[in-house]
């Protein structure tokens, strides 16, 4: 890019290479929205399923470039204070499944699309999202930090009726969308 | 045979070749982590790069 810059801006000096300006330009913005969308896609393509049942199976880090991103932890035995967990997403649904009684702190960073943790939600360009809860003494604490470039980032509960086969094999998450259904953050202490 | 180099610069092309110099430029910052690049951010600049090509443009036509 920078190299077209300077070939366009010299040529108005030597020989101008206007028809170059428009691929340029088309390019520089293309570019441009990419990055500031923070698109990566580090990671592959596809659907990626992830039910760790302890802290020994749980990554520190999910990563997926383009599709859906499921970290099914309902069943995951968390340990007392703080567990970070980083979810890292280019295109695609990143879905995180909590369970009743751990608290969750989320900071996440959409490029393009919607954010809906629990009950609360945030959606459009640029999406800040950040909501540092703290946890009961002895109590175990999720700490997510996603970066999501175009797409949805979703964290809630299980529902009764969400067992693991069909959040296996249904692909069967929608109760994610319904901010009602995602349930509260019932594991923090209460404001 | 070989074009004589102009005396005067085509403005257009002097004009959008800093254009995307300057959007080369901020995308190297974001990609090197000095700048965190957001849609809030490449609108304004995408606007005004856009504009000043167009703006020189016409101020030029017709010389």
């Amino acid at each position: 890019m920078i190299a077209a810059g300077v070939a366009i801006a010299a040529g108005a000096f030597l020989k101008p290479v206007r028809w170059l300006i428009l691929p340029a330009l088309a390019l520089a913005f293309s570019a441009g929205a990419v990055s500031a969308a923070g698109i990566d896609l580090d990671g592959g393509v596809g659907d990626r399923y992830y039910h760790p049942d302890s802290t020994v199976d749980l990554r520190d880090r999910y990563e997926l470039g383009i599709g859906e991103l499921v970290v099914d932890m309902s069943e995951t035995d968390l340990p007392a204070g703080d567990t970070p967990l980083q979810l890292d997403l280019g295109v695609g649904s990143a879905r995180l499944i909590v369970p009743d009684d751990v608290c969750v702190a989320t900071t996440a960073d959409v490029g393009m699309g919607y954010a809906g943790v629990f009950d609360a939600d945030n959606e459009g360009i640029d999406v800040d999202y950040d909501e540092q809860r703290t946890a009961p003494p002895d109590a175990s604490r999720l700490v997510v930090d996603a970066e999501i470039g175009v797409g949805e980032l979703l964290i809630g509960h299980a529902t009764s009726d969400f067992g693991r086969y069909e959040a296996r094999f249904d692909s069967d998450r929608d109760h994610l969308d319904n901010a009602v259904e995602r349930g509260m953050n019932t594991g923090c202490e209460s404001r | 045979m070989r074009e004589p180099v102009t005396s005067k610069p085509d403005v257009p092309s002097l004009v959008a070749g800093i254009a995307v110099l300057v959007l080369g430029l901020i995308l190297l910052l974001d990609a090197t982590d000095a700048l965190a690049l957001s849609f809030a951010l490449l609108a304004p600049v995408a606007c005004a790069a856009a504009g000043a090509i167009l703006l020189a443009r016409g101020l030029t036509r017709g010389r």
